[in-house]
């Protein structure tokens, strides 16, 4: 950002040698790349909004023009049509749920193995970090919920993503690790009970950290599709994600409300994408960072 | 404060070590052991030992579409890593340099990493769809008639299509994290030299950009090969199990395949397993010692 900041100074310092590196043809080239990239994201996203509010006769004449007249009613339509409401209600209570869940346990277990409070605290970690490198057995998955009668119960998918724990108490740990524990003497010493501790010191502490894991748990929960197959065969309990997909089932071929069920699904990650942009591209790519 | 605490570090531990075992590590390890059984995914159908009977199968009876699953996969993996790579690469680099309108277009080739499998599927199934989608329609201009998604030749093109479009961005942000760890004096030795930007690129920033290739290649690599979010919403495996990935045909027959069979399916899964641990293996190996060569 910083060295970002000098070029572009200098070059405001001397507009000769600004526009003489704009002109040449690496540079051009390298604009044209960037113009195509961006018509290449730009175009499927844009197209999908244009459909969801076409009338479905336009769209049959000719989809690719500016919808005529501009069919806001394909929205209201979609939502009711897909139950859209209880797909929304399910996934903030799915995403709220998890999220906070996995903030919890992930940081309890990560502060005493953090702090080596308990024996072996080496091995436990191991053990963490093995389940952010073996593959998800959904078959015994299936198996081990059926057994305990939690398939096709929201409490069996919040548990199941309650597991993918790993990560999370990776990430936590190593930001535990970085605060120093003359803290955790000095509440001792008070007499300050252990889960209190965690819960009023430490988490404060460590909040950067769990805004981050929680952003990325919120949006791998809210595109979780794969889960909610296998899982939640039940229409009335599934999340969005899966919801829209069961839209376009039962309303294949009726594009311009599928459209709008697109953008429906879309809508709320977009607007938190442009909020919190910087704090997810850094989660989202920090695992690979590390390793 | 740790010996004081007497049992509630452990306590704290519970919960996640937990479900963690539950749901993460025994059913990992389980499905080695559902491999070796006649599981049908039925309540209360009895379970029973059949002991390498599916892996037997799985290379007579079901060895065309073992061969086709593994021709699938390869094409799909090799094709997405290198593409995604090699264009990652090239638009990081030109977005580490100085043009305007760069953040923006970072920011638009990240979005669709967030927007996630079911609406990057759909939205281009829209984009395919072959009444009235554009990209018929485009081809259409060329005189090309083509369903792309429902056709056998070209399905899992298309789905590769989307695949590398949807995870550029990513992969495109963990090489733009590497460059900015060059150090700018590198490349003012560079410039000293005399050397031109290609050759800059070429000989400084790709070997010094190792660790970031590594990491990349191989998450490209398990991700093609275990992942199928995509594969499942744009087609299913189909048509004729033309898009049809180890990982995609483990889904379609532990759970939705005329004849559910998981038993049957664990075996597929640790035929992929195996696959894919050798492959980290290796590539770790070999990429890490290109890493310390260069």
């Amino acid at each position: 950002m910083i060295r970002q900041d000098e070029l572009s100074r200098t070059a405001a310092a001397r507009p000769a040698a600004a526009l003489q590196i704009r002109l040449r043809p690496g540079t051009i080239g390298g604009y044209l790349i960037l113009a195509v990239l961006s018509l290449v994201y730009l175009i499927p996203l844009l197209f999908v909004l244009l459909v969801s509010v076409m009338s479905s006769r336009q769209f049959a004449l000719n989809a690719a023009s500016l919808p005529d007249p501009i069919m806001w009613s394909n929205y209201p339509e979609a939502w009711v049509k897909g139950a859209f409401s209880t797909y929304f209600v399910n996934t903030l209570v799915y995403t709220f749920v998890i999220v906070f869940g996995t903030l919890i346990i992930a940081t309890l277990a990560a502060f005493p193995i953090a702090r080596a409070h308990v024996r072996g605290s080496n091995g436990f970690y191991v053990l963490f970090l093995s389940g952010i490198l073996l593959p998800a057995g959904i078959i015994p998955q299936f198996f081990v919920m059926q057994q305990l009668g939690i398939y096709d119960t929201r409490f069996g998918y919040i548990l199941l993503w309650l597991s993918r724990v790993a990560l999370p108490i990776f990430i936590i740990t190593a930001f535990i690790k970085s605060i120093p524990s003359e803290l955790d003497d000095a509440a001792a010493i008070d007499g300050c009970s252990y889960i209190r501790y965690i819960f009023q010191v430490v988490m404060p502490l460590i909040q950067p950290a769990l805004s981050v894991v929680g952003l990325i748990i919120a949006i791998r929960v809210w595109n979780d599709i794969i889960g909610p197959v296998i899982f939640l065969p039940s229409n009335s309990i599934k999340p969005i994600s899966a919801g829209l997909l069961q839209f376009f089932a039962e309303f294949a071929a009726q594009w311009t409300l599928i459209a709008a069920a697109i953008a429906i699904t879309a809508s709320p990650l977009v607007v938190l994408y442009l909020f919190t942009q910087r704090y997810i591209i850094a989660g989202m790519t920090s695992g690979a960072l590390k390793g | 404060m740790g010996r004081t605490a007497g049992i509630w570090p452990y306590v704290c531990l519970l919960p996640a070590l937990a479900v963690f075992i539950l749901l993460e590590i025994v059913p990992a390890l389980g499905t080695s052991i559902f491999s070796l059984t006649d599981y049908t995914g039925l309540p209360h159908a009895p379970i029973r030992w059949v002991g390498v009977q599916n892996y037997i199968d799985l290379l007579t009876g079901g060895q065309t579409f073992l061969v086709r699953a593994l021709g699938v996969t390869a094409i799909f993996s090799l094709l997405v890593t290198v593409v995604q790579n090699g264009l990652a690469v090239l638009i990081a680099w030109l977005l580490n340099v100085r043009l305007r309108g760069q953040i923006a277009v970072r920011a638009l080739v990240f979005l669709p990493v967030v927007l996630g499998a079911t609406v990057n599927g759909l939205t281009w199934y829209v984009m395919f769809n072959p009444l009235g989608g554009p990209v018929t329609w485009l081809l259409g201009e060329f005189g090309i008639r083509a369903n792309l998604l429902g056709n056998a030749a070209t399905a899992l093109y298309a789905v590769i299509w989307v695949q590398i479009w949807a995870n550029l961005g990513f992969s495109m942000m963990v090489y733009l994290a590497g460059m900015q760890a060059i150090p700018f004096e590198v490349y003012e030795a560079g410039t000293i030299d005399g050397t031109s930007p290609w050759s800059a690129f070429r000989h400084l920033t790709i070997p010094l950009l190792a660790p970031s290739i590594t990491i990349n290649v191989l998450l490209a690599i398990i991700g093609t090969i275990t992942g199928f979010e995509l594969i499942f919403v744009l087609t299913d495996g189909g048509p004729a199990f033309s898009s049809q990935t180890l990982g995609m045909w483990v889904f379609n027959q532990a759970f939705f395949s005329g004849n559910r069979l998981p038993g049957y399916a664990s075996a597929i899964a640790m035929v992929q397993f195996v696959i894919v641990f050798a492959i980290a293996l290796v590539m770790q190996y070999y990429l890490r010692r290109r890493e310390a060569v260069l």
